[in-house]
């Protein structure tokens, strides 16, 4: 098991605001920055680590909170190894988002996807609005995990990924995974196909038929 | 800033994109090019009624101008390869000349800034400086070797290069200081011919579009703008009242929109502007000040409860900035869209905010119907833009386009957020501002024009692109493409792009129509 490279696809999803690129980008950067741009659409990045003898690739999709935007989600989510649905825990709407993401990534990408319910602002801990036991039982419910993060004091969020990361390698080499099956299937070293555009490209081809000419 | 004199144009050095005509003749299949010339020649005349002033008959060897019927792919392949030959003929020449030609069209930017005139621009424009100033050092094998510089390979690199070297050139160069009083003096002619138009009552609309295509000067910028988004009347004698009505009936607006029930009933929408604000241009100080903020939040919720087809979309925040740094040069003075300081706001008179509120709501809202479809449900007129632009680089690029597939990219993965905001997030402010002089003067700027700028802005890209080799690469260079550095003078040559672009493919019958969507 030893020195292997695994290349994951991860997705966070949640309400406008509630700090998913504040997230990502203290994980990434260890930046916080209370003011930066809404994200339109989405923003991709990536994070190499080490767990063990192991190295990890994420590639990290952070996507737009706006409601507007929910039916861009799939081009994101598709494929996704792991999922952040983040809320706010001053914001009991966000927390309401979570369970709308949580349906739809249970139909569309079954149990492939590692699911992570992450409470972040836990600085603001005094404005709560959510309750920790609702939303830690409402989390295994639904077969995911529970988090409390600050992105702000960076608190949780380097233990967030690393958790991810490990769940995903659990996953992976637990062999319940068919896509796992099939890419493991090949050789060892198939980082490329860990991440899974195997869908994408099924829609790219129904796109081209739409094309002209 | 805007017209700066030391920013070269790229016109006069940027080659005519050879791969396109190709493309036009292969990319067509078993139709071929029998049935390209009607199009060609269509387009071509549209082409050519709005550039006319650009050609120099006695300069342009190569097309017959009085007869546009016969222009073909042939004929300009043929073209290209003359221009080729010329080239590197004459290639050690241009060495020291191309600084020149490059030099002057800065300041002259290309006429209603199109397309196939920017590759006539360097010649005739020169042409004309020499004839009217007898400029004796321009001999006409300069002009030709200013000509043949667009034979050259597009090579985003090369043509950086050479432009240091222009300017090691230039500034070395006598030459060099007489240009730049010409450059002066167009300019001020430029100026003039705004105040002519300006001055009139009605107003021309279609010779103002022709002249704000290349470029407003800053003064000019705010009444043009809001001529061309249709707010002001052309009609000298209707402006004041007309505007007066419209300034109340947004404060009206306001009044409303701010009241319980209709606070009742948009709660989300003001909830999700508010998220947003503090959030917009963190780089700009003034979009911390929270006058400005305040302004902000009006124009957007009330523009959102107005038009509940849409909404609030995230994005159209960003579309409210230019507007508002642009006409608020009606009540101060300002050196730079980007350093203008809060405190310059809170000198303003209550009544002048007003005033530049109003202005900026109505504008926006203009701007808006226009790309209406972007933000309806599901925003299917970005979707189906994003499908054009595939195609379109398809035919304009097929290297990048396979590239990009090759490696799994999507072009809704990066073109999704070029269409829902403009581009505004790839480009700095002030070349964001210059592009939408173009946008408020070319029909469907907006729009389909939009599309085109996007295509070119990629294919500038390209070999960027090319020398990435995987998906996060690729990935990460599309949403970060190297654009900190972009001047003016850049914005002009992509809509030059642009245009040449929209020539070529907005009449091709198989490209681009609704039914393929």
């Amino acid at each position: 098991m030893s020195g292997k490279s695994y290349q994951f696809k991860i997705v966070l999803l949640g309400e406008g605001c509630v700090g998913k690129t504040s997230l990502m980008l203290r994980y990434v950067q260890d930046k916080f920055n209370d003011e930066h741009l809404s994200t339109i659409q989405a923003a991709f990045i990536k994070k190499k680590i080490r767990i063990g003898s192991n190295s990890v690739e994420l590639a990290i999709w952070d996507t737009a909170g706006q409601e507007k935007y929910h039916a861009l989600g799939p081009i994101y989510y598709r494929g996704s190894n792991g999922a952040f649905l983040v809320y706010d825990i001053t914001d009991i709407d966000s927390f309401e988002r979570i369970r709308k993401w949580v349906t739809e990534l249970k139909t569309s990408l079954g149990d492939d996807c590692i699911l992570c319910i992450v409470g972040n602002k836990s600085d603001l801990e005094k404005n709560r609005n959510v309750p920790i036991k609702e939303a830690e039982e409402y989390a295994k419910s639904v077969g995911a995990k529970h988090y409390s993060t600050s992105a702000k004091l960076n608190q949780g969020v380097n233990e967030l990924f690393l958790d991810i990361s490990k769940r995903m390698i659990e996953k992976f080499e637990s062999s319940e995974n068919l896509e796992s099956i099939n890419h493991q299937s090949g050789n060892s070293s198939n980082k490329r196909n860990t991440i899974q555009v195997v869908d994408d490209s099924v829609v790219q081809q129904e796109d081209k038929k739409s094309g002209c000419c | 800033m805007p017209f700066d004199g030391q920013q070269q144009v790229y016109g006069a050095q940027h080659p005519p994109n050879l791969k396109i005509i190709k493309e036009l003749k292969s990319g067509s299949g078993s139709s071929n090019s029998h049935s390209l010339p009607g199009t060609v020649v269509k387009a071509f005349r549209d082409y050519e009624k709005k550039t006319i002033d650009a050609w120099d008959i006695d300069e342009n060897e190569c097309f017959n101008l009085t007869d546009p019927f016969q222009i073909s792919i042939t004929d300009s392949e043929e073209v290209a390869k003359k221009i080729i030959k010329n080239h590197k003929e004459t290639q050690e020449k241009m060495q020291s000349s191309v600084s020149i030609g490059s030099k002057t069209t800065t300041k002259l930017s290309p006429g209603p800034g199109k397309a196939l005139r920017q590759e006539t621009d360097a010649n005739s424009q020169i042409s004309n400086l020499s004839k009217s100033f007898k400029i004796t050092s321009l001999s006409s094998s300069d002009v030709k070797s200013t000509d043949s510089s667009y034979a050259k390979p597009s090579d985003p690199k090369s043509s950086i290069q050479n432009k240091k070297n222009d300017n090691q050139d230039s500034n070395a160069s006598n030459r060099h200081q007489l240009y730049v009083f010409k450059d002066f003096d167009q300019d001020s002619t430029k100026i003039q011919k705004f105040e002519n138009i300006l001055n009139s009552s009605p107003i021309n609309l279609s010779e103002l579009e022709k002249l704000s295509w290349k470029g407003i000067p800053n003064n000019f910028r705010p009444i043009c703008w809001k001529l061309l988004s249709d707010y002001l009347p052309l009609k000298k004698e209707l402006q004041e009242k007309t505007i007066e009505q419209k300034r109340n009936s947004y404060w009206e607006s306001v009044t409303e929109c701010y009241s319980p029930s209709f606070l009742d009933l948009n709660h989300d929408t003001l909830r999700q502007i508010l998220n947003d604000i503090p959030r917009m241009n963190p780089l700009i100080p003034i979009f911390q000040n929270e006058t400005v903020q305040n302004i902000f939040q009006r124009v957007l919720y009330v523009w959102a409860v107005r038009h509940p087809g849409s909404g609030y979309v995230q994005g159209i925040n960003d579309l409210l900035t230019p507007f508002f740094v642009v006409f608020l040069n009606d009540y101060i003075k300002i050196a730079s869209y980007t350093e203008i300081e809060a405190k310059d706001i809170e000198n303003l008179s209550q009544e002048s905010l007003h005033q530049l509120e109003a202005d900026c709501y109505w504008c926006m809202t203009k701007l808006l119907d226009r790309i209406q479809e972007n933000y309806i449900f599901s925003q299917p007129g970005i979707q189906k833009k994003i499908i054009a632009l595939e195609e379109l680089m398809k035919r304009i690029d097929r290297a990048l386009y396979e590239h990009l597939k090759k490696n799994n990219i999507e072009f809704i993965q990066f073109a999704f957020r070029w269409m829902n905001n403009l581009l505004m997030r790839e480009i700095p402010l002030n070349c964001t501002i210059r592009l939408w002089d173009t946008y408020h003067a070319e029909p469907f700027g907006f729009s389909d024009f939009h599309l085109y700028v996007c295509a070119a802005f990629l294919c500038r890209y390209s070999k960027n692109l090319i020398e990435e080799k995987d998906f996060q690469g690729l990935m990460l260079l599309l949403q970060s493409l190297p654009t900190r550095n972009l001047k003016i003078s850049d914005i002009t040559l992509l809509t030059a792009e642009a245009y040449k672009l929209q020539v070529m493919f907005a009449n091709s019958p198989s490209h681009m129509s609704g039914n393929n969507l």
